[in-house]
């Protein structure tokens, strides 16, 4: 397995410089959607950073890339003072794990850059969602005071953690898959003609 | 015996994926000499100067035999990081030079890798701001810069470790007249204070007069002159050693054709004032005058990109605006589809893509051409594209002569069925293009004429003038 | 740059928000969200800024306000859910804001060299805090050539104009990649010697004085959780 180089680590820190745009304008379309919102914004952010991911795992394509682009994602969020630890921590075991799944290879298959990109998401996700869970926790007792049944109060704790945990992670995860295959699609014809080009040299 | 600062020994390259590299190079250079490194695209230049910046091996891969050293010392027992306390290196680009936004950060930045402490940092940095006149400089924003302040900066990132050999890629391919003027000053004074320079560029008029010897590549091959005159007298085109000497026929002749632009009195916030301009079909405008002229707004208006604070811009359609960074307008998959999204009618494309030689590239991806090459695309575009105005923003920088007279050959064609408004600061290009010169002083358009003999001089004084600006620059810091 | 009141070190700050939204799993969540507020507007005080201060102040009054403005109505109770996650969050959000108003990029990485991150993570944060305002404004510079090409971006033919609009800019990563590599390297950042910072703070009484109220505030939340 080769390591990675200081131009490939360079070639990620490059490339994180664009995702975090790209998640910048994500998460501020997706923020119309309130708290659900935030919690799929690593999902609306995984579809239109398909192409950026893609890209890496075909121009550096090595061990530790989700790794590095995760961890200067997270530092850079947590200097901005929007870092927290379940985040951070979650978010790094999703990217080690996506690293397992697609960095074993420098080209892998556009279906493992989708599952690896799912779940580097899912990761980044996870660290909305489970916090959320405490915050709607904390005003139970509020709602209950102001004549909202406990059974009633409860359903809808259960069906808002639900739909934030369940639906979202599966939101998530879809659309960071499809995002690898909007990459794919974006980069096929450019990426090609460099396959051809060296193969001709 | 008498220590060579650099010898190289038998040095030979070659890429893994390229027929390019350098064969059998040998020389010395000696401490406090100014070295000339030049040649043509491919010819090896790049080469060399990696092999001495180190990048070779270190991040070119390919097959480096042969010795070269660095007072006593040879390149392969030494780190990067170790050889770079000896070498400092100016890049020319400024969009991939520059670590920081900060000044003050990017001048600290290297002794911060090296681990020094915060009251050695403090005492070099004071230092440097000495030697190089930073007091304006400091903790600004490096994008708020002018080129020439840039310069200034990489110029001093370099010496931070107090490195004695300097090298410069390219330097001139983004600074002005003036700005280049002002360096080769800067670079006689540094030989004086002792640093040994190596400078790699196509043009080289800003060093006439203080290079002791030339390393001048062609195919691979190191023919070395041991002084300009040397070189001055050898067959290769060194007539742009002093630019204004330069004998080439005139365009002449006011243009008849049809109007294609107008701009009358327009006024941009303090950029522009009182603009007027003409321009016609079959006739190519040169835009001259110092960075911060207000050059690139002039052109930014006419393409309609800004709206003038007064005064009314009228075009026949939008212009066709070629940028100096080619790369900020590629889009297509391969050369063929980025003229297919000019115009989509093969016979023609193909026609084109002969005239200018680009037809075996037709394949390629345009991000893969060289920089000559991604010139031509677009030159290629701008031929398809059938638009009444073809502005060009410094075509010719980074290219070299023979490139450059290969352009000027393809604007005088264009000018056939388009007005051309180049936006330029190479004399010996406007000398092969130009009708008609503006020049652009604060804003205002300070002349406006037909370039023939009897005018000439009128060019060369701008010349001068803008020169003395810059230089008069130089006495505020 | 605002230099009245105290500089807080930005390490402070930073660890503040990485623990503190964390913290409501621990604690009860009104006593955290009260505690965090009350904190986030002495630090603003003590920072010397007044408009942190009374915007802080009303944001966060206008989300309970409409908090306890749905919370009966039945219909509504939705919303009022969705804007107390954002009001236990304001806090954090205003301590963020100043963190960003207060200190540029370079004194901010230097915090991360306090906090012994590994040399290629802070060279790779350096380069990538440099390129995200390099490309916003480079993609102002695409649009303007897509204009100018007459390929400009549309919405009828969206996936097309999303590729030319990021595509170009991949390539130009990759071989700008190359260059930045170069321009590091003859800078040392490959030297193996513990990297130092020009813009490290030192850590004065009040940042440890700062911080000792925010632990002293969670521990008693959390005492009087389990009192």
């Amino acid at each position: 397995m080769k390591k990675l180089k200081i131009k490939d680590c360079v070639t990620v820190a490059l490339l994180s410089a664009l995702y975090i745009i790209f998640y910048m304008i994500a998460g501020s379309v997706v923020m119309v959607f309130g708290a659900f919102g935030h919690a799929i914004s690593p999902g609306a952010c995984g579809l239109i950073v398909g192409p950026i991911i893609y890209f890496l795992t075909r121009k550096v394509g090595k061990m530790g890339q989700f790794t590095l682009m995760q961890a200067i994602v997270m530092i850079i969020y947590s200097v901005m003072g929007a870092g927290y630890l379940p985040w951070l921590i979650t978010s790094m075991v999703g990217a080690l794990i996506a690293d397992l799944i697609a960095s074993r290879e420098s080209r892998p298959a556009t279906w493992k850059v989708g599952i690896a990109s799912g779940v580097f998401h899912v990761g980044q996700a996870f660290g909305s969602i489970i916090p959320s869970w405490f915050f709607v926790d904390s005003y139970r007792e509020e709602w209950i005071g102001r004549g909202q049944t406990p059974e009633a109060m409860d359903a809808m704790i259960y069906y808002t953690q639900g739909f934030m945990g369940v639906i979202a992670t599966v939101v998530v995860f879809a659309l960071s898959f499809v995002g690898a295959y909007f990459g794919q699609l974006l980069l096929k014809k450019h990426l090609d003609k460099n396959v051809e080009k060296k193969a001709a040299a | 015996m008498e220590e060579h600062v650099i010898v190289a020994d038998g040095l030979n390259f070659s890429y893994e994926e390229s027929t390019e590299g350098i064969a059998d190079v040998n020389f010395t250079i000696e401490a406090g000499e100014v070295v000339l490194l030049t040649g043509n695209s491919g010819s090896g230049k790049s080469t060399l100067l990696k092999c001495l910046n180190g990048l070779i091996p270190t991040i070119t891969e390919g097959d480096l035999s042969g010795m070269l050293s660095i007072e006593g010392e040879q390149y392969n027992k030494m780190k990067m990081h170790e050889l770079n306390k000896m070498i400092g290196s100016v890049f020319q680009n400024p969009r991939s030079q520059f670590f920081t936004e900060n000044t003050t950060a990017e001048l600290v930045f290297p002794m911060e890798n090296y681990g020094y402490t915060k009251e050695e940092m403090k005492a070099r940095l004071a230092e440097l701001t000495k030697a190089f006149g930073l007091e304006d400089l400091l903790n600004r924003n490096i994008f708020t810069l002018s080129s020439g302040e840039r310069q200034m900066i990489a110029l001093a990132s370099a010496v931070t470790m107090k490195q004695k050999v300097l090298l410069f890629d390219e330097p001139s391919a983004n600074l002005d007249y003036g700005n280049a003027m002002k360096l080769g000053g800067i670079i006689d004074r540094l030989k004086k204070r002792g640093y040994t320079i190596i400078v790699a560029d196509h043009r080289f008029y800003y060093l006439n007069g203080i290079i002791d010897k030339v390393l001048f590549m062609d195919q691979g091959k190191l023919n070395l002159c041991n002084s300009e005159e040397a070189f001055k007298q050898g067959n290769y085109d060194t007539r742009s050693f002093d630019i204004f000497s330069i004998r080439l026929p005139f365009r002449g002749e006011e243009s008849t054709g049809e109007e294609v632009a107008r701009m009358e009195q327009v006024s941009y916030l303090d950029i522009l004032k009182d603009v007027n301009l003409t321009l016609r079909k079959g006739e190519v405008t040169v835009l001259v005058g110092n960075n911060g002229a207000g050059k690139t707004t002039l052109a930014k208006a006419l393409c309609n990109t800004i709206k003038p604070t007064s005064g009314t811009v009228w075009t026949g359609d939008l212009p066709f605006f070629i940028m100096q960074d080619p790369d900020y307008q590629l889009f297509g998959t391969s050369v063929y589809n980025e003229l297919m999204l000019v115009k989509d009618d093969l016979p023609e494309i193909k026609k084109c893509l002969e005239y200018l030689g680009l037809t075996p590239y037709r394949h390629k991806h345009p991000f893969d051409l060289s920089g000559g090459q991604k010139q031509r695309l677009q030159i290629a575009m701008a031929m398809l594209c059938n638009r009444d105005l073809i502005i060009f923003d410094e075509p010719t920088s980074g290219l070299d002569v023979y490139s450059m007279q290969s352009v000027s050959k393809e604007v005088l064609k264009l000018k056939e069925r388009a007005g051309i408004l180049v936006i330029s600061h190479d004399y010996e290009f406007i000398r092969h293009v130009a009708n008609r010169i503006v020049f652009l002083s604060e804003g205002t358009v300070k002349e406006d004429f037909i370039l023939e003999e009897a005018t000439l001089p009128k060019l060369n004084q701008i010349y001068q003038q803008m020169q003395e600006e810059k230089c008069n620059e130089e006495v505020k810091n | 740059m605002n230099t009245k009141g105290f500089r807080l070190n930005p390490v402070v700050l930073i660890l503040i928000n990485i623990v503190a939204p964390s913290m409501y799993i621990f604690l009860p969540g009104k006593y955290l969200q009260y505690f965090l507020l009350a904190f986030a507007l002495s630090v603003m005080l003590l920072a010397g800024s007044i408009k942190g201060f009374f915007g802080l102040l009303l944001v966060e009054g206008l989300f309970l306000a409409i908090f306890y403005g749905t919370i009966g109505v039945s219909s509504l109770e939705f919303l009022g859910l969705f804007f107390i996650v954002f009001a236990q969050s304001v806090p954090c959000v205003a301590l963020a804001i100043l963190l960003i108003k207060r200190y540029d990029s370079a004194e901010l990485l230097s915090a991360l060299e306090t906090l012994h991150i590994p040399r290629v993570l802070v060279v790779a944060v350096t380069i990538t805090l440099k390129y995200i305002p390099t490309f916003r404004r480079e993609f102002s510079y695409i649009k303007e050539s897509m204009r100018l090409r007459g390929i400009s971006f549309t919405w009828k033919r969206p996936v097309k104009s999303f590729q030319y609009f990021i595509v170009p800019q991949l390539f130009r990563c990759s071989a700008l990649a190359e260059e930045v590599s170069a321009a590091g390297l003859v800078k040392g950042i490959d030297a193996p010697i513990r990297r130092s910072s020009y813009f490290e703070q030192k850590f004065h009484v009040m940042d440890g004085i700062v911080l000792l109220v925010f632990i002293g505030g969670l521990v008693g939340g959390f005492v009087w959780k389990n009192m």
